[in-house]
Formats: structure tokens, sequence, C-alpha cells
């Protein structure tokens, strides 16, 4: 059964030799590396079907470096790893569809540095999701940062993105570094020594009672590493940089597979390798604030963007938050409610779903707007509903979902986050203080939804809606199909999961029941109820707290829609069309149009502020200081060795030499003088010492 | 087997004396094929070799007045992983770096144009890997020192080369503080000599322990000077005047690691070493990183920047032989893969900053950049080199480093953790600098230097930049099975 995700991998990467080898002919390089993504992918999702519905797969010690260090190649896939594959498995289908026609828009740039480095990228996190060794994961991780930066610098000549790659490279391998700190630490506690997981988790159970300051530093590390990929703010400053300059097919990718990378770290550090304890609840803590902070701070950002990827990229900054709150209550639930705990988990890991089907097709609807006008600024286009009905559709289902309309999927799981995180509030099992900031922040991520919709409003508005500008009217057709069918396969997917919210959320149950200890987390009919096709939420406080029926509630829409339009037809009411009134005044349309930068104004206004030379729009500095490397002269002066040691005691021997060969005069007269007194010496000194 | 090791020293010092006098076309391709059957014979030796340990002797006494019951007094030959290991390196490397000079070092070079007749040159580089060769297959301390000083001479000839002021200075300089460290040499072969009565490698363990300490310092502070760490780094940046494809084979890859290699032979064969010597040892390798790092950011000099990198990274290995010595075999495998991994990196990076200034004639940041668009090879060679030489998985310095972290912290202790941390703080900064010297150079708009530049080199300089970057790739794998018997037989 292994075989399957060696065959994913081989064929990964054998494709990724092959697609460079013919990375001239564009045509044939973009179907073949469709080819063996389609195979990649068709493998993975069996692997991960089987381990839903079989059981975990495990192969251990295949490449051992014993005894030199302690680490070997051990592979398990249990259903948390799974849902991650299924999850690489459909992104990467869509982007590589996706990018045979895009990567047209990049006429001068070579294929060679895109499709390889692409399908390594997917070889590489797969690999990241499988591992069950730290040392292996730590050299897949680094894989997927160094071919994901090969991609985000893809535009070699645009300043751009070179910054933009430079510190996304840089941040992400100083997180690395945490990451390879507390590996090393642990693995220097580990009896073995070893850097297997279950090794880990055996010492940090010893140590959470002996040397609990060093657990919380060992923690705090891991956290870092994996928050900075995951992009949370303060440290994920990186992302609104990287993702707008990045192709947008892998944009979608950034987005959709490797932001959740970081949260697959979080979720198996603090479900396998930590033992369950007070140490999770307090980490609990910490991820929910982290995360809430993200949400705020994203979101309200994300207003003031009139860049079409630069606003998504907050948006996932702001999305990551409520994954990360989700999972903070979880864990800092699970002694006190495991209900209410399993529930948030679930939450969490299914807005993670719910995610990389909206933003991936919001980014791919990105792409899509540039392939047709070749701006990213939103002040430049709109209209363009006209002209690309599909790609239009397709956007404005992914902005309702991501904004938590119903009855799409983002609402399925910003009910769990909502409810959980409201409910937490009145669990008895957890202190005052514990229950209100849950309550508080739950507020503030409903709060932040709707900041989102206002958001995506803005940028439908601008995009799709008003009078067509930005690209030629004889330009009349679409984005190719290949570009259409995957944004319509992921848009299907956000409606799918929204209207059949059960089977979704049963493989996430089924993910978190498998990565957390045995026992831990109630079956799935006491927490979600049996009645299909909706849920009841029941948090283990004796009685349903929440029900959501997404088919009735459509069946009720539909109806209400034909009643009202039956009714519209039946009044013979008439429709007249007229030109906008703006008022009697004279005016040019560049005067009258609403583009981007005019939505949200008094916002900006309100959120603009300096702060020690750094201006702050929308609560996000836009400029960073640059940081200065100087050297003070007294450090200099010190570091250069030669002048102040060597030199000199060159120049002292010089001297010294000068001196003693003035005492060759040339006068014979001298040398004579010299042998009689070297003479008489060395007669003194043999008589005077014995044996001599 | 003895012809064998005979025939490795024999045929590169003799095939130099042949080279000197060479004209025209022969010139170019005779050293080739020397270094080329070199290279061959040091593979048989070392497959051969794997993987016991043996000594094998001439039956000529050579140094006749020192005893004749003294075994150092019949020269010989060891060969035994450690020195498989070096063998690999300074054979391969030392191919490369003459197929690669017979193109960069001629009148078509931008940066420096080498008149002919260049005879001269492969005498001094064939002769370096005989004696390269001989050190590191010596079986004691006194023969070791004969090749340690001839490698000192031909260091000094070929910086020198060009006979410009600043060359003439840095060979000499060069020359003088080596030398000042085998001052230190001679010393503890005095020292052994009347305490001992041996020139063995494991002499040291018949001394009583204070004299111990004094030997394994007086070798150290050589084996210091040698590989330029503290206080004897300034000679190296200064030797950069050398051209590239000696900085890239003498002071890359070999003849600096003579001196690590002399302190990982002593930590191999004495099972007595105190931990003072460990702890002196791995202090001053740290150190020496943290000061390498700093020094990077004020570099606008390409190879300056890459010399300041080399003493870091043999600061890297002396961390992992100190590691050896207190206690880790992961530390000790590490610091000794790092060896192999290192060469390779380190090589790659000098001769493809050579192509670049062989195409641009300038080696300054500053004046450099846009390489990627004009120069694809060679830039695509730096960014391979500056990622191995970083550490970044699965390329090859990722792999002996992570072995010496993991030794540092597998000590444990405030002293492993403080060094330990120190290195890995040291891998980070110098990864953050690479890479922005990286994008300086190689993205961006082309500067009006890389403008007027030639596309790609001939095929000797791209061949072996080709060759270079596969390897950084599967150093690790030729090193393990080295490695392997190493740290598990003496520190396991």
């Amino acid at each position: 059964m292994i075989n399957f995700l060696y065959a994913a991998f081989m064929l990964l990467v054998v494709g990724a030799i092959i697609v460079a080898a013919i990375s001239r002919h564009k045509e044939a390089c973009g179907w073949s590396a469709l080819g063996f993504v389609s195979a990649a992918a068709a493998c993975l999702l069996y692997l991960a079907a089987y381990v839903f519905l079989v059981g975990k797969i495990r192969a251990e010690g295949l490449l051992s470096l014993h005894p030199v260090i302690g680490t070997s190649l051990s592979i398990e896939i249990d259903p948390l790893s799974a849902l991650f594959l299924i999850i690489i498995s459909i992104i990467s289908f869509c982007v590589t569809l996706y990018s045979i026609t895009y990567i047209r828009h990049y006429e001068k740039e070579s294929l060679l540095r895109y499709y390889p480095w692409l399908l390594l990228f997917f070889a590489s996190i797969v690999g990241v999701v499988c591992m069950t060794d730290m040392i292996f994961f730590i050299i897949f991780w680094e894989i997927m940062t160094l071919t994901s930066w090969a991609l985000v610098v893809y535009e070699r000549e645009n300043k751009e993105s070179l910054k933009a790659g430079l510190i996304y490279f840089i941040v992400t391998h100083l997180a690395t570094g945490c990451l390879i700190l507390a590996a090393v630490i642990l693995y220097s506690y580990t009896p073995g020594p070893s850097f297997r997981f279950e090794d880990f988790r055996a010492v940090l159970k010893t140590q959470q009672i002996m040397n609990p300051a060093l657990v919380h530093g060992i923690l705090a590390l891991f956290f870092i590493g994996f928050v900075t990929k995951a992009s949370t703010l303060p440290f994920g400053f990186w992302l609104p940089l990287a993702h707008p300059v990045a192709p947008s097919s892998f944009s979608a990718v950034l987005s959709g597979v490797m932001i959740k990378a970081g949260i697959y770290g979080i979720v198996r550090l603090f479900c396998t390798i930590l033992p369950i304890s007070g140490s999770s609840q307090t980490w609990g803590v910490i991820i929910a604030l982290f995360g809430t902070f993200s949400i705020f701070i994203g979101t309200m950002s994300a207003l003031t963007q009139d860049d079409s990827k630069r606003l998504m990229a907050f948006h996932s900054i702001g999305q990551v938050g409520y994954m990360f709150l989700g999972i903070g209550a979880g864990f800092y639930f699970l002694p006190v409610n495991s209900a209410l705990a399993a529930i948030a988990l679930v939450g969490g890991l299914f807005h993670m779903i719910n995610h990389s089907w909206f933003k991936s097709c919001l980014f791919l609807n990105a792409g899509s707007v540039i392939y047709k006008t070749g701006t990213r600024d939103l002040n430049q286009i709109g209209g363009l509903f006209r002209l690309m009905p599909w790609t239009g559709i397709t956007a404005l289902i992914a902005s309702l979902s991501i904004s938590g309309i119903p009855p799409f999927n983002g609402f399925a799981s910003k009910l769990l986050i909502f409810e959980s995180s409201i409910i937490a509030g009145k669990q008895v099992g957890a202190t005052i203080l514990a229950r209100g900031l849950f309550v508080i922040l739950g507020l503030a991520a409903i709060f932040i939804s709707a900041v989102t919709l206002a958001s995506f409003l803005k940028f439908i508005n601008s995009a799709f809606l008003g009078k067509l500008r930005g690209v030629e009217e004889t330009s009349r057709s679409d984005v190719p199909r290949s570009m259409q069918i995957p944004q319509g396969i992921l848009a299907l997917l956000c409606v799918l999961f929204g209207v059949v919210p059960l089977l979704p959320i049963t493989m996430v149950h089924k993910a978190i029941s498998g990565a957390l200890p045995v026992g831990l987390c109630p079956a799935f009919a006491s927490l979600f109820g049996n009645v299909w096709p909706g849920i009841s939420l029941n948090f283990g406080m004796g009685r349903v707290s929440g029900v959501w029926d997404p088919l009735w509630m459509i069946m009720a829409f539909l109806i209400l829609v034909g009643v009202v339009s039956f009714v519209a037809r039946a009044g013979g009411a008439k429709v007249r069309e007229v030109e906008t009134w703006y008022g009697g005044l004279q005016h040019l349309p560049a005067d009258t149009a609403y583009r981007g930068h005019s939505f949200y104004r008094p916002f900006k206004q309100i959120f603009t502020f300096h702060f020690k030379g750094i201006e702050f729009r929308g609560l996000y500095p836009t400029t960073f200081p640059r940081p200065r490397i100087s050297m003070p002269q007294g450090v200099r002066t010190f570091l250069s060795l030669d002048q102040w040691f060597y030199y000199p005691l060159g120049h002292l021997f010089m001297r010294l030499t000068r001196g003693l060969a003035r005492s060759h005069t040339g006068h014979p007269q001298m040398y004579l003088l010299w042998i009689a007194v070297g003479v008489i010496l060395v007669i003194t000194i043999l008589l005077y010492f014995p044996g001599g | 087997m003895l012809t064998l090791l005979l025939a490795l020293v024999l045929v590169p010092s003799a095939g130099a004396f042949v080279c000197y006098s060479l004209k025209g076309r022969k010139s170019d391709l005779v050293p080739a094929i020397l270094a080329g059957l070199t290279f061959i014979l040091g593979m048989v030796a070392t497959i051969r070799g794997y993987p016991q340990r043996r000594e094998l002797f001439l039956g000529v006494p050579w140094i006749q007045w020192m005893g004749t019951e003294l075994e150092t007094s019949h020269f010989g030959f060891l060969i035994d992983p450690l020195s498989s290991l070096m063998l690999i390196v300074i054979t391969s490397v030392g191919l490369f770096v003459v197929v690669y000079s017979t193109e960069y070092v001629s009148p078509r070079n931008r940066d420096h144009a080498f008149e002919k007749p260049v005879g001269n040159y492969y005498f001094w580089m064939l002769l370096f890997i005989g004696s390269m060769i001989g050190l590191v297959i010596s079986p004691n301390f006194l023969q070791l020192f004969f090749f340690w000083e001839m490698t000192t001479i031909c260091s000094w000839a070929l910086i020198s080369y060009t006979r410009e002021e600043k060359a003439l200075f840095g060979g000499f300089k060069a020359l003088i503080m080596t030398h000042l460290g085998s001052l230190f040499f001679l010393a503890a072969l005095a020292l052994l000599f009347v305490r001992a009565h041996s020139f063995s490698f494991s002499a040291l363990d018949s001394l009583d322990p204070g004299m111990r300490l004094t030997v394994f310092i007086l070798l150290l502070v050589a084996a210091w000077s040698k590989a330029a760490q503290i206080p004897f780094f300034t000679w190296l940046p200064d030797a950069m005047e050398a051209p590239t494809p000696v900085s890239a084979y003498l002071h890359a890859a070999a003849m600096v690691k003579a001196g690590v290699y002399l302190i990982a032979r002593v930590a191999v064969s004495n099972t007595l070493l105190p931990y003072e010597a460990g702890l002196v040892l791995g202090v001053m390798a740290v150190a020496t990183m943290i000061l390498a790092v700093i020094q990077y950011f004020i570099q606008d000099d390409l190879k300056r920047l890459l010399a300041f990198s080399t003493i870091g990274h043999l600061g890297y290995v002396l961390f992992g032989v100190a590691l050896g010595i207190l206690g880790s075999a992961t530390g000790f495998g590490g610091g000794v893969l790092h060896i192999i991994n290192h060469g390779y990196a380190k090589g790659l990076l000098f001769l493809s900053v050579g192509a670049m200034a062989y195409a641009t004639g300038s080696k300054s940041i500053r004046e450099l950049s846009g390489l990627g668009r004009k120069m694809p090879l060679a830039s695509a060679a730096f960014v391979v080199g500056l990622f191995a030489v970083t550490g970044v998985p699965p390329l090859s310095c990722f792999w002996s480093k992570i072995m010496i972290f993991a030794g540092a912290f597998e000590l444990g202790g405030g002293t492993g953790f403080a060094l330990g941390i120190l290195a890995i703080l040291e891998s980070l900064a110098a990864f953050a600098w690479y890479l922005f010297v990286g994008h300086k150079i190689i993205f961006g708009e082309v500067s009006p230097k890389v403008a007027l530049a030639m596309a790609d080199p001939p095929m000797a300089i791209d061949g072996t930049l080709i060759v270079l970057m596969v390897l950084c790739l599967a150093a690790p794998l030729i090193g393990y099975p080295f490695i392997q018997y190493l740290s598990v037989g003496c520190f396991g």
C-alpha cells in the first residue's frame, strides 16, 4: 500500500526531470507536467481513501543513519496526513491544469524555472506530511521552502519579486533554524538518541514534570518555526510581499497548500508529540491569541489594499487566524470539556480545508483577471463580468464562501469556530479569565467576518461590476477552457462542502481522533448528530446547541425565489434601462467611476497614522525600517589583526635585524674581535660546566 | 598496494618536473592527463584500502641517524578511512582544478590575462598535489611534517604566480605565517622525540598528561596557522591574489584542510586526550566561526568573502573534532564529513566566481549584477554552491552541520548548548548574507561590466562546474561509508 506513496513521489520527481528536459516546447511541457501531477494526485487520493477507510500506514527505518546519528527515514500516514494529501492532490491538479495556459502571460521567462520547481514542491510537501522523523521532516520542509522561493522569484528582473523572495527565504530559514534548535535540544534528551516523534513524546512527558521551563522553551521554538510558515502576524509579514509577486497559479499553491504545512506542524506537535497537559492549555491560549491578532490586523488592512493579490494575501493571514482560533480553543478545552474541544479542533481544520478551496479559487480568479487585463491594480479595471462570466461566478462563490455566507463552506466551518468560542464562556471547568477571553476572541472573529465580506465586495465590485474598463471590447472571450475548469472545480467544492458538510466533517473528525491520544476525542455521532443531511452540534452540555441543515435552507430559499419571480412575472413589472444619473453635472466617465480606492475611505482615514517614522495604513505598516548593518570603528580595528599585531611585529623584527646588521661593519678587525671574544666565551663555558 | 601508494605520490611529483618545460598545446594537455591518472590511482587505493587501516613501509631506512630501532626511520604509508576520505577530495578536486586551469590560466582570461608559457604554474600545481597526497598517507608525524612544509612552499609559489606586487606580498605573508606555525610543529616533534621516543600518531598517549596537553597545544597552533584560524586568519584573505583555481584548490579544498586533518588524525589515534584539549579546540573553533561571519558583511570582493567563509567552515570541522574529543561520535562524524562536503561546495563557489571573473573581468559585488541572464550556468553554479555551503537540504553541508549540531547538544551541559547555539546562529547569519550577495550579483538588471561579458565560458570551465554541482548533492553519500567506520570505531 505504501508503494502508492513511493509511486506518487517518484512520479513527481521523475516528472520534474523530464519536464526540465523538454522545457523548450511550452505546450508539451505543460501537458506532460499535468500528466505526471494527475497520476501522482490519483495515487495520493487512493492512499488517502485507504487510510480513512482502513487505517494508518507505517514504514520504518528505511534509510537508517544509525549509529552515526540517530535518525532514519520513517513514514507514517495517519488520517491527519491523509487529510493534507487530499488537499495537496486536488490543488496540485487544479493549479497545474491552470498553469498550462496561464504561463503564457510570462512570455519572457523560461519554463525551465517553473514546472520542475512546481513538481518538486509538490513532492516535498507530500514528504513533509508523511514523516515521523524530525530530521527528514526538516529536510522536506527546507526543500519545500527552496522550491517555493525559486517560484516566488520567477520574474527575475522584477525588483519587487526579488525583494519579496529574499525576505521570504531569510525569514523562513530563520524559522527553520528555530525548528532545528528545538529538534537538537530534544534529541539531546532522548535516551537513544533519536529524532523520532515517539521518542520526543517520551522526553516531553518526563521533562514536563522535571523541567517545565525547558518544555515551554522548546514549544516556543517550534511555535515560532511553524507559525512563521503559516504566516500568522507578527511573524508572517513575508506573506503580503511574496504572494502578489509569485505567478498566480503558484500563489494559489502558496496560500492553499504551503501555509497549511505550518498548521500541520502545529497540530502534529500539540496532538501527537506533546502529551496533553497544562502546557498544551497554555499554548492553546497563546495560539488562539496570535490567531485572533492575525484575524483582526490581517483583515482590517485588507480593506485598504488596491492590489487584488495583496488583498487576498492579507485575507490568507486573516483566515489562518480563524484556523488558529479554533485550534487554540480546542487545545485549551481538551482537559476541560472534550466535546467542545473536539468541535473547535474540527472547526479549525475544516476551515483549513475550506480555505484551500476558496482561496486557491480566488487566486486563480485574480490570475484570470491578470491574464485578461495585464494588471493587478483594482483601480484600473472594471466590468469584467461581461467578458468573463465564468470567472465572475466562481469569484462570487469563492468570495461568499470566504465571508462565511450560507450555504457555502466557509459558513459551515466558521459556525463551528464561532459556536465553540462563544459557548466556551459557559464552561464551568475553566477559569473566568479564559472563558471571557474566548468569548471576546469569538466576538472579534464574528465581527471580522463582516469585514471580510466588505473587503470582497470591494474586490467583486471593482473587478467584475460596473463599466468595462482595462481591456478592449474586441477581446470578447473568457479565459481559455483549461483555466476555467480548475476554477470551476474549486468553486464546486466550495458549494459541495457547504451544502453537505457532514462528509468533510466526518473526515476531519477522523483525522483529529487519529492524531490525538486514544480515547480523548468523543465519537462523531455524539458531537455532530446522526441526522443526514445537516449537522447538529452537541457540546456535551446535555442538549443540542446548534443545528445547521443547509439543504432545507436552500430548498426554502429556492421556493421563496420561485414565488417572488412568479409574482413579478405575473404582475407584468416592466424593466426600464437608463443612463446612470450623476446629479445633472457635466462629467467625464472617468470622474464618476467608483474605483477600488474609493471604497471605505472613512475607515482608511481613521486607521492611517504615523508611529516612530513608520506609516501605518489600516493598522499595517507600509514601510519597513531597513536594517542598517554598520560596524563601529573599534570593532573593525580589533578585527584587522594585521594592523595592530602582525605588521607592527614585522616592523619591530625588521628594526631589530637592521640594528643587528650594524654589527657587520665590513672591517676585518671587527670580525677578528668577534671571533676572539667568541672563542674565549666557548672555552669558559666548556670548562665551567662539568662533563664538558 | 605499496607500489600503488608510491606511484600515487610519485606520479604527480615527477610529472611536475615533466610539465615544467612543456610548451604549446602539450602544456595544457599533459598536466590534465597526469591529474586524471592521479585521480584514478587515488580511487583505486581508496577502494582497495576500504575499510581497514593499513600501514606499509619501504624497506629502506631514510633517516639513518635517528637510530634504526625507531620505526619512523622508515619511509612508509598509511591508508585508513580518514586518509581515504582526504585522498578522494584531494585527487578529485585536483583533477577538476587542473582541467579548469587549462582554460582559465590563458591569455583569454579577462580578469588577468596569463601569458604563455604556463609550465611554471603546472609544475607547482602538480607538485602540490603530490605533496598533499604524501601528507595524508604519511604514517607518522615526521613524514607528515616533511610534506607539510612542501605544501607551504607550493602555496607560496602559486599565490605569487602573477608576480604582481600584491600577489608577491600575499604569498610572502602566507609563507611567513604558515611557517610560524610549522615552528610550533617542530617544537612538538622535538618534544615527542625526547619524551616518547616515537613519532607515531599514537605517541601522545604514551606521554604523561601535562606533556600530552602541551604537545597537543603545539600541534594545534600549527594546525591553526595552516587552517587560518584565530589568531592566524589574516593570511587567507590576502592569499586571494592567487589565480582562482589556486584559491579553489589550495585555500578551500586541500591545503587548509591539512591543518584540520592533522588534528583529526591526532584525535583518531589517541584515546587519552584530556577534556581541556577538546574544550580549547571547540571554543577557539566557534570563536573563529563567529569572527569570520562578522567579517562577511564588510567585504566587497567575492573571493575575500569566500575566504572568510572558508575560515568559518574550517572552524566547523575543528568544532566537530572537538566534539569527538569531548565524547560525541556524531559530532566527530559531522566534522570529518564536513571536510568533503565543504571541499566540493567551496570549490564550486570559487570556480563559479572564477568563471564570472573570466568572462567579465570583475570580482566586485558592487560592479556585478544581472549575471543570471548573461551567464546562466555560472550563476546556477554559484546558487547551488551557496545553498550547499550554508546547509540547505538536501545538499551536502546540511548533513554534516546537522550532525555537528546534534553532537554539540548531545554532549549537553552549558558548554555544549552554548557552542551549539552559537554555531546555529552563525549558520543562519551566513545564509542570510550569502543569499543577499547571490541575489545582488545574479538577479536584477544587467550591470555595465556584465553587459560587456562574453557568454558562458568554454567547456573546460563549464564542465567542471556541472560535475561539481552534481557532487554537491552526492558528497554525503561518498563520505558516509568512511565516517561510519571512523566515528563508530574510535568514538562509538
